[in-house]
């Protein structure tokens, strides 16, 4: 298999506090990786960095061999690296199938004379728009909530609608931030299947989670982080054995 | 849905077919004749109200230089006409261009940065402006004004009336086409989250540039036409109270709605006139009416109209089942 995503000693500081610390890692095409830590180690940092949202002080980041460090979101996004967020982030006033057709519009080409002229390129889009966010909406499991404002519509499926913003732009790499973050445990199953689902379809996912549990039947592999630093990197289940990683985490993961 | 928007476009023919007809009964009286030239300016008005609409409303950037984009898009075209003598119907697209490539400079460094600071760019932009006409009397013809002579076609009040309604409709359904199309789209994702939107490959900056430099295309319109009902320009036309009046047409009417910054301008235009007599009392009125409007529809009348709607419609559509909310 293929390296997808190359994060090559990475370094970010706030002022004195290193908040990531040269930190290593690939992540193989078609795999589930799961990032793992103690609250305050860095994780979401790491996924600011790859997500271009902030820019690392040190350190390359490759997406397929291409160097994308220091690049701005958008054109990381472009790239083909889709993302969520800790608090799920949603156009919570805009309808769902209108969350779903923004996240389309890096793969149309529509300008404003385009939409102002309905140019035969601005009605083709708009036909694969439409499509594109059928398919999304029933992928997603979606289609009853399409035209209810995101803010409205239950957590759990608030959760699901911004897996599904961030793979309407065909991602190759989607990186998740606590995707089952605040939902119940009966429900947390549903999102799980989903992310099963997307991997199966051939995108790559990168996972920040704290539900141990939900992690080592997931993932692939496991990096594991604390203040900044990676302590351990493997299978699920030699990671967890690891000391290092019991002592980060007091012991819960054997439990 | 499909519905309430068929109803929304038969009240708009509807208020089209009155607009339409008003000058009819207008042109019989002395008092009805002027009552069409204020409405012809509350139109242009509600150009200028519209435009704003899309950068504010549709895109979330607080535009505070919209006086000085109506000001300078009315010298624009006098000047040109009067004094470089260019034909009218030329010089009628080129101040709209030239507008735009005004607002197009400005939001090159304002949108580079986050929050406020656009508002503070575009209001200090608006007291230069009008500092400028106010002092480069070579420029903008002091008090006294630019004269400008309208092609003979509109030397008529009423030919000037239709003139202006004719192209307030071509610039709703300008925006009207924007807001509803994926460019559209685009601009709310901002207004939305800006965050998100990013992450989805979207350029705030360059979306936010976009919106902005339409809006300016707009308002340069709105400034030709004003020049082209008064038939004179004087500086007084570039002062950022025009820009406040402008925006709070917009909050009143009701932002990010099509209707709204239209029935805001027209409606406190006339409005306005009509209370002349009260002479500077009649702004402590306008505060009063912007603070009821702004804790009690904070969208705005039309966005007022729109909530009473969906109310009614919920109502209607689901005769209280409990337990479906816990369920579902």
């Amino acid at each position: 298999m293929s390296v997808i995503l190359e994060v090559d000693s990475v370094t970010k500081r706030f002022g004195g506090l290193v908040a990531v610390n040269k930190v290593d890692f690939t992540v193989e095409e078609g795999s589930i990786l799961g990032l793992i830590g103690p609250n305050g180690a860095g994780k979401s940092t790491l996924f600011n960095l790859i997500g271009g949202t902030l820019k690392p002080d040190e350190g390359r980041i490759r997406l397929d061999g291409k160097d994308v460090t220091g690049w701005p979101p958008h054109r990381v996004a472009r790239e083909g690296i889709g993302r969520t967020f800790q608090t799920t982030a949603l156009f919570e006033e805009l309808p769902v199938y209108l969350n779903l057709a923004i996240g389309y519009r890096m793969r149309t080409r529509s300008n404003l004379f385009d939409v102002l002229l309905r140019t035969p390129r601005a009605r083709r889009e708009q036909n694969e728009i439409t499509a594109r966010v059928m398919e999304i909406l029933a992928f997603t499991g979606l289609t009853e909530y399409f035209d209810r404002p995101a803010g409205s519509i239950p957590q759990e499926a608030q959760k699901r609608l911004a897996i599904g913003i961030a793979l309407m732009g065909r991602p190759r790499l989607l990186l998740l931030d606590e995707p089952t973050g605040g939902v119940g445990p009966e429900e947390t199953g549903r999102i799980i299947e989903l992310i099963r689902k997307v991997r199966d379809t051939g995108v790559t996912v990168c996972i920040i989670e704290h539900k141990m549990k939900m992690v080592m039947g997931l993932v692939d592999r496991l990096v594991v982080l604390n203040f900044g630093v990676k302590i351990a990197d493997g299978p699920p289940q030699e990671v967890c054995r690891d000391p290092a990683v019991i002592e980060a985490y007091l012991g819960e993961c054997i439990a | 849905m499909k519905k309430r928007l068929n109803l929304n476009i038969m009240v708009a023919l509807a208020l089209l077919a009155v607009a339409v007809v008003l000058p009819l009964f207008f042109q019989r009286s002395s008092a009805g004749k002027y009552n069409m030239i204020v409405l012809t300016y509350a139109m242009v008005w509600a150009v200028a109200a519209s435009s704003l609409n899309l950068v504010l409303g549709y895109t979330g950037q607080a535009c505070l230089a919209h006086g000085a984009l109506v000001g300078i898009g009315a010298y624009s075209l006098a000047i040109m006409v009067e004094r470089v003598g260019i034909n009218y119907w030329l010089a009628l697209p080129l101040t709209c261009l030239l507008t735009a490539f005004i607002g197009f400079l400005i939001g090159l460094p304002s949108f580079r940065t986050r929050g406020p600071y656009f508002a503070i760019v575009t209001l200090c932009f608006n007291v230069i402006v009008y500092a400028t006409f106010e002092n480069w009397t070579w420029l903008s013809g002091g008090l006294a004004g630019q004269p400008f002579t309208v092609p003979a076609v509109l030397s008529s009040r009423l030919a000037r009336y239709y003139f202006v309604l004719a192209f307030l409709v071509l610039t709703v359904l300008v925006v009207r086409q924007i807001v509803k199309s994926i460019v559209g789209a685009s601009f709310l994702s901002i207004l939305s989250n800006e965050g998100l939107s990013e992450s989805v490959g979207i350029s705030a900056f360059r979306y936010k540039l976009l919106s902005f430099t339409v809006s300016c295309f707009l308002a340069g319109l709105a400034g030709a036409l004003f020049a082209t009902a008064s038939g004179r320009v004087d500086y007084s036309i570039t002062s950022y109270l025009h820009s406040f009046y402008v925006l709070i047409y917009v909050l009143i009417g009701g932002v990010a709605t099509l209707a709204g910054p239209v029935l805001g301008a027209v409606g406190l235009y006339f409005l306005l006139e009509k209370i002349k007599g009260l002479g500077e009392f009649r702004y402590v009125g306008f505060g009063i009416l912007l603070i009821l409007i702004i804790i009690f529809f904070p969208r705005g009348l039309v966005g007022g109209i729109n909530q009473l709607k969906d109310w009614i419609r919920e109502k209607r559509s689901a005769p209280a089942s409990p337990g479906e909310e816990v369920a579902g």
